[in-house]
């Protein structure tokens, strides 16, 4: 197990959240937290990441290295592409290796490495965060809607390169979060729908009849049973209402 | 805009200006004693015993020299200030005195500690151009976004590295800023220490003052006009070269 999240609450005021959530990650997992906006999804990820302090419960992470993707790509606008991914390593005084790699598998040419991020695409930035992310060879990634702001046609390939990346890093174990239940059933292994008030409500395991291949599973999953019966969930429960 | 499109209009202004003073001078409207015609101030400047040069470069270096030591006590404490917030509170009330004193005021005071002469002109530099200096530096470092440093803390760096990777270069457009005003004061600063302490184009117009010898004072007043110019265009351009290293005068961007 790579991460285990027990009893987990948080309030903010008068608000609490999360209502003594469990989570458990095994390595190489997928799981997609889908709820309604203000639900603690991003908060969650926060926790986990060490950015706040829980209110109470315990989180374990066993990964020796976790990376955390945010919504906005959050480059320097100083650094160039390069320097960009390679921030991590330089702040633990490492080296280079394995930058083309990297960048090549992300379908990013070798040129962009001297390219600044204004001459970026949204989707290149993207790109670039995740492989600042993906260059301390994380076992643990937190991934905070990081598709959110592209468009529908760069969002879908960013889905496939991250398929693709899994496939050549079976061990990473992936928590992601988002509001687009086709990009979860797509990507997902597992996925956890979270209530308004952040405790979960539904929990969906991945259909052995929906193919691993987010090409092949695009096309599937628009007319695939569980993805109709998730929307309505989606819709009743995620959103406060009782059944 | 094409670059004589835009250099064209201030130069037909000056040059209109100088015609309008020549004129004044054939027409005799005001008397040459109280405004000298062009041609009389070119020949002050390029009468070799009054000693504009050695005035002129006498006044750059110390303007300049009270101007470094802004620069380096200016960034030093706002990297100190900085760092604690109490400091900042404790400190920065304090240093509004640098930015609301008369200058005038103060330079006997300056007199009165350093002496006649350069040290005084240094000191005058100094603190005239430390606050924008200090001002600068300190907007600067504190213009970091939240998110940025967010991120610094997930990839686990040290205090040393976020100030250094993160918060100095985001501060650097903010300290351009403050430089390219401190840069103009201290040439001020510079010259109104020269008419208490002596020395440099201050004191040279002091002394034409005395003599009524308003060619001199005119030709020394182009001068340091000149000068305030060619330190403020210095400063530009070390800012434009370093921006088009790296365009750090994007940071305020996501």
């Amino acid at each position: 197990m790579i991460l285990d999240v027990k009893g987990l609450r948080q309030s903010y005021g008068a608000r609490a959240l999360f209502h003594g959530l469990d989570l458990r990650l095994e390595k190489g997992e997928f799981l997609t937290l889908l709820g309604p906006s203000g639900c603690g999804k991003s908060t969650l990820l926060r926790l986990i990441a060490g950015l706040e302090k829980p209110g109470s419960g315990q989180i374990t992470r066993s990964a020796p290295e976790t990376a955390l993707v945010f919504q906005e790509p959050r480059l320097l606008p100083w650094l160039n592409v390069a320097e960009n991914v390679l921030l991590p390593r330089k702040l633990r005084r490492a080296d280079g290796r394995g930058l083309d790699d990297l960048l090549t598998s992300l379908r990013l040419e070798p040129t962009v490495k001297t390219l600044f991020p204004h001459e970026l695409s949204g989707g290149m930035k993207m790109r670039v965060a995740l492989a600042r992310a993906l260059i301390a060879s994380p076992s643990l990634l937190l991934m905070d809607e990081p598709f959110g702001a592209l468009d529908e046609r760069i969002r879908a390939r960013l889905q496939d390169e991250l398929h693709s990346l899994r496939e050549t890093r079976p061990e990473l174990a992936v928590l992601f979060v988002s509001h687009s239940i086709s990009e979860a059933v797509l990507l997902s292994d597992r996925i956890l729908m979270l209530g308004a008030d952040g405790s979960p409500v539904h929990s969906w395991p991945r259909p052995s009849g929906l193919a691993r291949d987010p090409v092949v599973a695009r096309e599937q999953s628009l007319g695939f049973e569980e993805t109709r019966s998730l929307s309505k969930i989606f819709a009743e429960r995620a959103a406060g209402k009782d059944p | 805009m094409n670059p004589l499109r835009r250099v064209l209009p201030p130069l037909l202004m000056l040059a209109l200006i100088v015609f309008l003073f020549q004129l004044n001078a054939m027409m005799e409207w005001v008397p040459g004693y109280l405004l000298p015609s062009p041609a009389q101030v070119a020949a002050a400047l390029l009468q070799e015993d009054a000693g504009f040069g050695a005035a002129f470069v006498e006044s750059l270096t110390n303007a300049m020299l009270g101007f470094a030591m802004s620069l380096v006590v200016g960034t030093a404490l706002a990297l100190l200030l900085s760092s604690s917030a109490w400091l900042e509170r404790a400190f920065l009330p304090v240093s509004v005195f640098f930015q609301t004193v008369p200058i005038i005021a103060i330079a006997p005071l300056l007199v009165i500690w350093f002496g006649f002469g350069a040290p005084t002109v240094r000191a005058s530099a100094f603190v005239v151009s430390l606050f924008p200096v200090l001002a600068g530096s300190l907007a600067g470092l504190a213009s970091t976004p939240p998110t940025r440093l967010e991120l610094f803390r997930v990839l686990g760096a040290t205090r040393a590295q976020t100030l250094w990777h993160l918060k100095i270069p985001q501060a650097l457009p903010a300290f351009f800023t403050g430089l390219e005003v401190a840069v103009g004061l201290a040439v001020i600063g510079a010259v109104v220490g020269e008419f208490v302490a002596g020395s440099g184009l201050g004191s040279l117009i002091d002394v034409a003052r005395t003599q009524q010898r308003v060619d001199l004072v005119f030709a020394a007043v182009i001068l340091i006009t000149l000068m305030g110019i060619l330190v403020l265009a210095a400063v530009k351009t070390l800012k434009i070269l370093v921006f088009r290293y790296r365009p750090f005068h994007l940071a305020a961007e996501e």
